[in-house]
């Protein structure tokens, strides 16, 4: 069933068929959400929060064929929330970048995958919550989720892959 | 062509499948010479690789589906939008009518119960005369 139809029945009272975007979107809001907080509880807390404000407010729902962007937009709020009342967010300099990626390449002497996930938890949040967005939603909507110029968007990654690559070293040095 | 921004850009949208079709023969052309592009495209592999799907819990849409009566007043204030002295000088207001709603009906009942006591002391010196008259009466008997 089209999502579009689903939104609508949703829209028109029937609360159940609201079941299948949770089942449609679940894991992956979940995988951004876990990735953005890095602590299971607080995540699950988090994708329920933000799947009970899309129903509650789906009503304000207007823009056909943007309710991935939509949703995605409730649940950075719900991740921004969350560090604005832990205050959590501790940009991290280049040095810090530079330190942690010395020491964990001598001890490993190649790459690995736990090392990137990482450093992509290093960068800082405007920086990694593209990365991580990106594994979901394409660079128009993350453009929309962000409300920003979709250069901006690139120009955000860019400077992430950078920085992942200037600390992985020389082997992907340009 | 050397590598420049808007090969980096095409990089990108080229690993993550969102260069435009009109676009992608050029890049690929430079792609096979320039190494700074193979690696921003290993790279954002390499992101994709270390950022595994998880699996959502089971979720209960159903818990917090009534807000709880804090949560609505919450709410209705926020709808509200107003300023924060106004918030202050009406929760000071609230307040004041609320003591005086306690704690005048207490003064009047105070006043009420005075009343009430005095009566009875009343009607007890009254006995006490008549028990006097009485114990008059039987001594001169």
């Amino acid at each position: 069933m089209q999502e579009e139809l689903i939104i609508y029945d949703v829209k028109k009272g029937n609360k159940e068929k609201f079941g299948l975007l949770v089942e449609k979107y679940q894991d992956a809001l979940f995988t951004f959400i876990f990735y953005s907080v890095k602590d299971e509880g607080t995540a699950k807390d988090i994708l329920q929060e933000t799947f009970l404000k899309a129903l509650k407010e789906i009503n304000n729902y207007k823009e056909e064929g943007k309710f991935k962007a939509w949703l995605w937009t409730i649940a950075r709020n719900k991740v921004m929330d969350f560090y604005r009342k832990s205050s959590k967010i501790v940009p991290l300099e280049e040095e810090t970048l530079k330190q942690h990626d010395e020491t964990s390449k001598n001890a490993l002497g190649q790459i690995e995958l736990k090392h990137i996930q990482n450093l992509i938890e290093e960068l800082p949040n405007e920086q990694k919550e593209v990365i991580l967005m990106r594994q979901y939603l394409s660079f128009k909507e993350i453009a929309a989720v962000l409300d920003c110029p979709l250069g901006t968007v690139l120009a955000r990654l860019n400077r992430a892959i950078k920085k992942i690559q200037k600390s992985l070293g020389e082997d992907y040095a340009a | 062509m050397p590598h420049n921004k808007k090969y980096e850009e095409q990089a990108l949208l080229y690993a993550y499948g969102e260069l435009d079709d009109s676009e992608e023969m050029d890049f690929l052309d430079h792609l096979r010479e320039c190494k700074a592009c193979q690696n921003i495209i290993k790279i954002t592999a390499l992101t994709s690789a270390a950022l595994p799907e998880h699996k959502a819990p089971v979720l209960n849409l159903q818990e917090s589906e009534e807000p709880s009566w804090f949560f609505k007043i919450k709410e209705f204030f926020s709808k509200m939008k107003l300023s924060r002295p106004v918030l202050i000088g009406g929760a000071a207001a609230c307040c004041v009518a609320v003591l005086v709603s306690v704690l005048y009906p207490r003064q009047t009942q105070n006043e009420g119960y005075m009343y009430f006591a005095d009566s009875i002391y009343a009607q007890v010196g009254n006995i006490e005369t008549d028990i006097d008259t009485l114990l008059e009466e039987i001594n001169s008997l």
